[in-house]
């Protein structure tokens, strides 16, 4: 895929030439995990949690997904999940945690799809 | 150079394969996706490795307990341990310095930050460790060569030992004296030495010093080889001219000493001088060869002075009977023999216990 289409990965939030970077310059392993990605278990993970309200498991779901999204310069998510894991870290916030939740799904439910599209 | 090895520990793939990209080219990379695993590499591999770089959410077992597992093992002493971690809060990072971690990364990982990190942690190790085998080399070194010291100080206290020793048996050899008087005055002025260290600190004596008064005690006659036989060995009463010529056998003895080379230690030269000088001093100023009062006369040779006396009072001479060492002390303490300070007459009443052993022991008596 090595003449991506970044403007696409930017209206989703991924800054392709900062992931590149992180990987040493390494483009094609970057491209592979970016389309691996979609295949992540973890919002799986996070999402029955918050049906199930464990919001211990949604902690750790988040938490490692926002390393991850981090990692791979997916920015957008990367940032709303940074705010997202602070409200679930304290148990007095879990409303806003809550209330929150759908925004975050959104984004990443949009991220994926656009990535399985290229 | 030989690339140096690091373990990288993560459970999520990605961030493994970063890191690895990131340092595959300066160290040979080792991985592991739990807690588990890394301490089985560590039990396998543990003397190779240079650095871990340990996430602390792993399932199986998490990263704080490697850490534990590692301080229990004394192995975060030899090997620092970066934490990986997308947590910034204080509690954490206090966490993880607390239970032994050296420095911590951040996700997302910046490379060159990641590099410099561990570059700094394994120099860092790598220099302490060193040193702590030279210091160790160094204290191996060091101790033996204490011991070889100590032997050495030894062998040259002998050998002074031994220079006295023949010295002493020259004079007794000429001067008729019993190789058991030599003994008796070494004892005494041994035991009176320290009586005066334990009752009168204004003396400065140091178990150094009474060893070496003891010592020079020996010698204090020396001088009287110097002495003509026919003073030295006059049966009778000596005349005032005869009596001055054996006076100078104080001064004829500093000045052999003077000749001597010792071997080590002026204690023992500045101590032999004055015994052997100023033992016919006495406190009140009348004594020979320089009349000194008082503590002008230097406390080794105010303790020999005594042992002298009373020796010479408890031995038989040609001239009179050996006196009981009750008498012997009494006239001493009245001042028959010439007069002592009030504290050597002090120590030698603390004494005389002591000095009733050594004269049942090696009395002439004993012979």
């Amino acid at each position: 895929m090595l003449d991506v289409d970044k403007t696409a990965l930017q209206t989703i939030g991924i800054d392709y030439d900062e992931g590149v970077k992180r990987f040493s310059g390494n483009a094609e392993i970057y491209e592979t995990f970016l389309l691996k990605f979609s295949d992540d278990a973890t919002f799986e993970e996070l999402d029955q949690a918050m049906q199930n309200r464990d919001y211990g498991t949604a902690f750790s779901a988040a938490h490692t997904l926002k390393g991850v999204t981090g990692n791979l310069s997916m920015n957008h998510l990367y940032e709303e999940l940074v705010s997202f894991v602070e409200m679930l870290r304290s148990s007095t916030d879990l409303e806003s945690a809550i209330a929150y939740y759908p925004t975050v799904k959104k984004t990443y439910q949009d991220l994926v799809s656009q990535l399985k599209s290229m | 150079m030989e690339k140096k090895t690091v373990l990288v520990t993560d459970d999520v793939e990605v961030n493994r394969v970063i890191l690895r990209e990131i340092l595959k080219d300066e160290y040979n990379i080792l991985e592991a996706a739990d807690g588990l695993e890394t301490m089985q590499i560590i039990h396998e591999k543990g003397d190779m490795i240079s650095a871990v770089l340990l996430d602390v959410i792993m399932p199986n077992m998490d990263g704080f307990a490697v850490l534990e597992h590692m301080g229990e093992e004394k192995l975060l002493d030899r090997v620092p341990v970066l934490l990986i971690s997308a947590d910034r809060s204080v509690e954490f990072e206090r966490d993880g310095y607390q239970k032994g971690a050296f420095d911590f990364i951040h996700k997302p990982f910046d490379g060159l930050i990641v590099k410099a990190r561990l570059k700094r942690a394994v120099e860092l190790y790598e220099n302490k460790n060193h040193l702590k085998e030279v210091v160790n080399k160094q204290t191996e070194l060091l101790q033996k060569q204490i011991v070889q010291l100590k032997s050495q100080e030894k062998q040259l206290r002998k050998m002074n030992s031994n220079i006295i020793d023949v010295m002493s048996s020259v004079v007794e050899f000429r001067n008729l004296e019993s190789g058991l008087h030599v003994k008796r005055i070494r004892k005494y002025s041994l035991a009176l030495a320290k009586t005066v260290m334990q009752n009168d600190p204004e003396y400065h004596l140091t178990p150094e010093k009474v060893e070496c008064i003891g010592e020079a005690s020996v010698l204090h006659d020396v001088g009287k080889i110097g002495i003509p036989d026919s003073v030295l060995l006059k049966p009778g009463k000596l005349t005032p001219e005869e009596f001055e010529i054996m006076k100078t056998h104080t001064t004829k003895g500093a000045a052999i000493i003077d000749e001597l080379e010792w071997i080590q230690g002026e204690d023992i030269h500045q101590v032999s001088t004055d015994i052997c000088l100023y033992h016919h001093e006495k406190y009140d100023g009348k004594g020979y060869p320089n009349g000194l009062k008082g503590d002008e006369i230097p406390i080794s040779a105010q303790i020999v002075s005594v042992a002298d006396c009373f020796d010479a009072l408890t031995s038989v001479r040609c001239y009179k009977p050996p006196y009981s060492t009750d008498e012997a002390y009494n006239m001493i303490q009245k001042g028959q023999c010439g007069a002592f300070s009030p504290q050597m007459l002090k120590c030698l009443t603390l004494t005389l216990p002591e000095f009733k052993r050594i004269y049942e022991q090696y009395g002439d008596k004993a012979q």
